[in-house]
């Protein structure tokens, strides 16, 4: 079987390209590495009320940094879990867009596409607007409704079982993604105004002014596996890249493929708008903008886009809470309005390879 | 390792048959062609050995193991193929495609070992594409994105090699250069099973061709005993001049213009 491995001698090694290439992925990830934990000591120390930088390393550190006991209420309860969800639903977002385009080979998946957030967005509104004050009601609300709309999608897009195909499923997430949009400017409309829309609205656009740690305890281990279980897959997308029959040629099964990084994915989304609710743009841009720098393979592409959605939410959310203070602006106004010049920018710049 | 089919048969949609109780073997180190008009079950039959399609009906066996009982990595070792045309959905390099080739081998999170890189390099220099290895495989034009899908089969090292009307895009001295590599494989043990139009090709490459019409193999045996005037003329409807080259002694196929029956 193996009697024409010895039968020429290998020469020319492309080595020298690949170990460029290797110092470039090095390079951009140690990059990344420290501007995740920069961005979670600026997300930390900037904001209305000012706490030495040196007292919050310290603090962060476990050391006694003197902080007076509304500073470390500042710090400790309202700052640091605010910046870890930051990163987590940055990460989360950006993932699952990854993903999302690695399994539907298309650069204009999100992780919205297939209804996640109308879902998501009816079921916070149904929360606020029955059961306002009870805030445990309203992450759980948007993920019952992301399931329920994702539930939906798969059971039209296979009748009996039958083999997916992702155009339906593309489509069925449009259709279940309009009824439930439909339902929700419906809740909107019999609220009549007040405070309760404007709760409703500023979630669907996002914003991470509900971080808490008991928030954190749930969605931190179910966004973090998740992302390392789509990191498993990663070589996976890389073959379907190259179309379904490909992929099964070299021993990837995309039935398998599909079927878990389906649930995998919109999982990921529904933990990451739980509480943060539908921000816009991350999971549609970092996974391109990754690409554009570190080129599409999945195994670089998704640790990539974890840190680099987790740092550009924690800095959208610094601009959103300090530029009009103290009032606060939804993020996902800020992710879009900086993120989008800057991708246009890059696009540009890199000659629109998509 | 040889390649066989027991009476398979295959149906896209029921009661139309695209391939329909067809038995057939290649010996090890042997290339068979198959041919016949469109629709006539190649590509079908192709995708069904590659397990791409799961048969109705019948089983594919290589050396005696079901491809249905294999896993697929296992047979991602054995078999290769090289399909008619595909879309590629990001801006892969050619490096990094015909490296794929390698996935059967090595584990997910493994680097490159020195056989993988040996292998990959060998297959991209049989393919011809080593000038390209930093390019998108987007970016090729048609037949160089078929060498460089050549070079990834090859990468996989298989016993078994598929080849979906392989030359289509390819220009003249690529199509030799293709075929040439597809002979010196075979002399080295490799199996082929190709599907062609271009019968001239087929009569040089091929030790066997197999004409199939309907999902039904018509005629099965050597270039000279197949590529009959009669034969063609029942199977494609068209009428051919038959030749042997003058100094070759090579066989070809001059369809006639204007005199299809």
């Amino acid at each position: 079987m193996r009697s024409w491995r010895s039968s020429t001698v290998f020469t020319e090694p492309t080595t020298s390209l690949v170990s460029s290439a290797r110092r470039r992925t090095t390079w951009l990830f140690g990059i990344l590495l420290v501007l995740t934990f920069g961005s979670v000591v600026v997300g930390v120390a900037v904001g209305p009320v000012a706490v030495p930088l040196r007292r919050i390393l310290a603090s962060l550190f476990g050391y006694e940094a003197g902080l007076s006991a509304i500073q470390e209420v500042i710090v400790w309860q309202l700052r640091l879990p605010r910046t870890l969800l930051g990163l987590l639903v940055g990460g989360g977002l950006a993932v699952s867009g990854a993903a999302m385009q690695g399994l539907f080979r298309n650069p204009l998946a999100s992780p919205y596409v297939l209804g996640v957030a109308s879902g998501a967005s009816t079921g916070a509104a149904l929360a606020i607007l029955l059961a306002g004050g009870m805030a445990v009601l309203l992450p759980v609300g948007a993920f019952a409704g992301a399931a329920l709309a994702v539930l939906v999608v798969y059971s039209l897009a296979r009748p009996g079982g039958r083999r997916t195909s992702i155009f339906t499923l593309i489509l069925a997430g449009v259709a279940v993604g309009s009824f439930f949009s439909a339902i929700t400017s419906f809740l909107i409309f019999l609220s009549s105004g007040g405070e309760k829309l404007s709760d409703v609205l500023f979630w669907i656009m996002g914003g991470l002014g509900r971080a808490d740690w008991a928030g954190l305890a749930i969605l931190a281990p179910v966004i973090l596996i998740c992302i390392g279980a789509i990191f498993y897959f990663a070589r996976d997308l890389n073959a379907l890249a190259l179309g379904e029959e490909t992929a099964q040629h070299v021993g990837v099964n995309p039935e398998t493929l599909y079927k878990g990084l389906l649930v995998l994915t919109t999982t990921l989304t529904a933990a990451s708008v739980a509480l943060a609710g539908t921000i816009g743009f991350i999971g549609l841009a970092i996974p391109h903008i990754m690409r554009l720098l570190l080129g599409p393979d999945h195994r670089r592409l998704i640790p990539a886009s974890a840190l680099a959605g987790g740092c550009f939410l924690v800095w959208s959310d610094l601009v959103a809470r300090t530029a009009f203070a103290p009032a606060e602006l939804p993020v996902g106004v800020i992710t879009a309005f900086f993120g989008a010049p800057f991708f246009l920018y890059l696009l540009r710049s890199k000659g629109a390879k998509l | 390792m040889r390649i066989d089919f027991r009476d398979l048969s295959f149906s896209y949609e029921q009661g139309h048959p695209v391939v329909n109780a067809v038995s057939m073997g290649v010996p090890s180190g042997q290339a068979v062609g198959l041919i016949g008009p469109n629709g006539s079950g190649k590509s079908t039959l192709l995708r069904l050995a590659s397990g791409n399609l799961t048969p109705d009906r019948g089983s594919i066996e290589l050396d005696g193991d079901a491809v249905a009982a294999l896993r697929p990595r296992e047979l991602a070792r054995r078999l290769a193929m090289v399909e008619q045309q595909r879309t590629v959905g990001f801006d892969f390099t050619v490096r990094e495609v015909v490296a794929m080739g390698r996935i059967p081998y090595t584990g997910r999170w493994m680097r490159e070992t020195s056989q993988d890189r040996e292998a990959i390099e060998r297959a991209m220099r049989w393919a011809e594409v080593e000038d390209l290895s930093a390019r998108s495989v987007r970016a090729l034009s048609g037949g160089e994105g078929q060498r460089v899908f050549l070079a990834m089969a090859l990468a996989q090292e298989p016993s078994i090699l598929l080849l979906d009307e392989p030359t289509t895009f390819l220009d003249l001295r690529h199509q030799l250069g293709f075929l040439s590599i597809v002979r010196e494989r075979m002399a080295n043990g490799l199996t082929v099973l190709l599907a062609i139009h271009d019968l001239t090709l087929a009569a040089q490459t091929v030790d066997r061709i197999v004409m199939l019409r309907d999902g039904v193999i018509r005629m099965d045996g050597s270039p000279h005993g197949v590529l009959t005037r009669k034969n063609i003329r029942d199977v494609f409807g068209v009428n051919a001049a038959i030749g042997r080259h003058a100094e070759t002694g090579m066989l070809y196929v001059l369809p006639a213009v204007g005199a299809s029956s």
